[in-house]
């Protein structure tokens, strides 16, 4: 019986957790991808790129910001492959309309306080290899962070 | 650089694959704003991780932060070093459990918000930020070992608001400044406000650009939150208007719906000012 009680009043908290609050979701649909990069030569992803990093966002009755915390560098060992990102928003989920360009780097601000709303923030890149850069498994993490403004 | 190294450069091509094994990964956090006070010291929130192939681990810590603004009127959290003794920080007293946890592909976790205020805390607001941090597990597929690749690997960290009430609440405004100009085809105004009262002002800000028939031509509405103070720049593109005489105006109020909160309710504002478009 206490045991009934319990699942029960656990299952109100889900509905009501989901049903009446904001609510703030994000999906990593594809990361960047560069494919082959040759050395001495720069390799630039744009947004509407296929394969440009691709994030959505569902965001219910909140206003929020976003930013990126970006390497400079991917590592490999003590070696360093330089790298400077790009990006976009937009509402449309078609990769060839990539929105509005943003400064990754100083982020962005959405607005979802009215309604729900979703979105599409899409990161280019360009990798510079030098010309004597050094094959190795280069590696970097992208933090992303969505930060609630009006509360 | 060691000669391998040196030699597998020359072969011309690097190989860079920015590979995911979380496809469609993702980390749902609600509410994003939680009010707890002296009559319900307890709150709940909801992680989810609807990846369908990957673990994903999760972490909350919470830091005194509130919301400021840039000279460009931006909005942004800001996070002091230190705290003074005067914050109205709950950072100290507040607990999650789990604080911790892997959610496994299509697993949720209901995480319990308990506070347990000093004795004797003075009657107030006080504020956190929650912070909700989580990554893949198996972020970085590197079974390929015969090619160079590279695994960019990506974090997520959610920051959201949080208030504890105890006692009399109350708040209020006072507009400090606001003026406005034409320049270039645009309407440009700048607020300041500054918060009285123990609690922070939750509300809406609209602005409105009137003609000389005092009919509204340019509205625009924001959610705002004022913890000290707030300088807010608004801009309307007013290209295809006449030259003329028209007016703005700037209202400040708490009529706003919170979900999952009740809005401490305070004054409400509104000054109008002339603008010339010449």
């Amino acid at each position: 019986m206490r045991k009934g009680f319990l699942i029960l009043f656990i299952f109100l908290i889900y509905c009501n957790l989901y049903s009446q609050s904001t609510v703030l979701e994000i999906r990593s649909y594809r990361n960047l991808t560069f494919g082959m990069v040759i050395p001495g030569i720069n390799t630039r992803i744009s947004e509407t790129n296929s394969n440009a990093g691709r994030f959505y966002i569902y965001a219910k009755k909140v206003n929020f910001s976003i930013n990126f915390n970006l390497p400079s560098n991917l590592t490999s060992g003590g070696d360093n492959l330089p790298i400077k990102f790009t990006a976009t928003k937009s509402e449309n989920s078609n990769d060839a309309v990539a929105g509005t360009s943003f400064d990754p780097y100083t982020g962005t601000y959405f607005n979802a306080r009215g309604s729900t709303r979703e979105l599409y923030i899409r990161l280019g890149g360009t990798t510079a290899p030098s010309t004597t850069q050094a094959a190795g498994s280069y590696s970097g993490t992208i933090i992303m962070t969505l930060t609630i403004t009006d509360n | 650089m060691n000669t391998s190294k040196t030699a597998k450069s020359s072969a011309v091509l690097l190989f860079l694959f920015f590979i995911s094994a979380v496809a469609y990964s993702q980390v749902t956090v609600a509410p994003v704003a939680i009010h707890i006070g002296e009559t319900n010291k307890n709150g709940y929130m909801l992680i989810r991780n609807n990846s369908t192939n990957a673990d994903w681990e999760v972490s909350i810590e919470m830091k005194f932060g509130y919301p400021q603004s840039d000279t460009a009127g931006n909005t942004y959290i800001y996070f002091p070093e230190t705290e003074k003794a005067d914050d109205p920080s709950a950072v100290k007293w507040i607990s999650f459990f789990p604080r911790k946890f892997i959610l496994k592909p299509l697993e949720e976790q209901t995480v319990r918000i308990a506070a347990k205020p000093p004795k004797d805390l003075k009657d107030g607001e006080y504020w956190g930020r929650p912070i909700i941090y989580s990554h893949a597990l198996n972020a970085v597929d590197t079974t390929n070992k015969e090619q160079i690749e590279v695994g960019l690997s990506v974090q997520f960290q959610t920051v959201i608001a949080l208030n504890y009430r105890k006692g009399k609440s109350s708040t209020g405004i006072n507009l400090t400044s606001f003026e406005g100009k034409y320049e270039n085809d645009k309407i440009i105004l700048y607020a300041g406000v500054k918060r009285e009262g123990v609690c922070a002002y939750i509300g809406s800000m609209n602005a409105k650009i009137f003609n000389d028939k005092n009919e509204a031509v340019k509205e625009l509405k924001q959610e705002i939150a004022i913890y000290y103070t707030l300088e807010r720049r608004i801009e309307f593109d007013v290209t295809g208007l006449s030259k003329g005489q028209y007016y703005a105006e700037i209202e400040f109020n708490t009529n706003r719906e919170e979900p999952g909160g009740v809005i401490v309710k305070g004054n409400s504002i509104t000054k109008k000012i002339p603008v010339t478009i010449n």
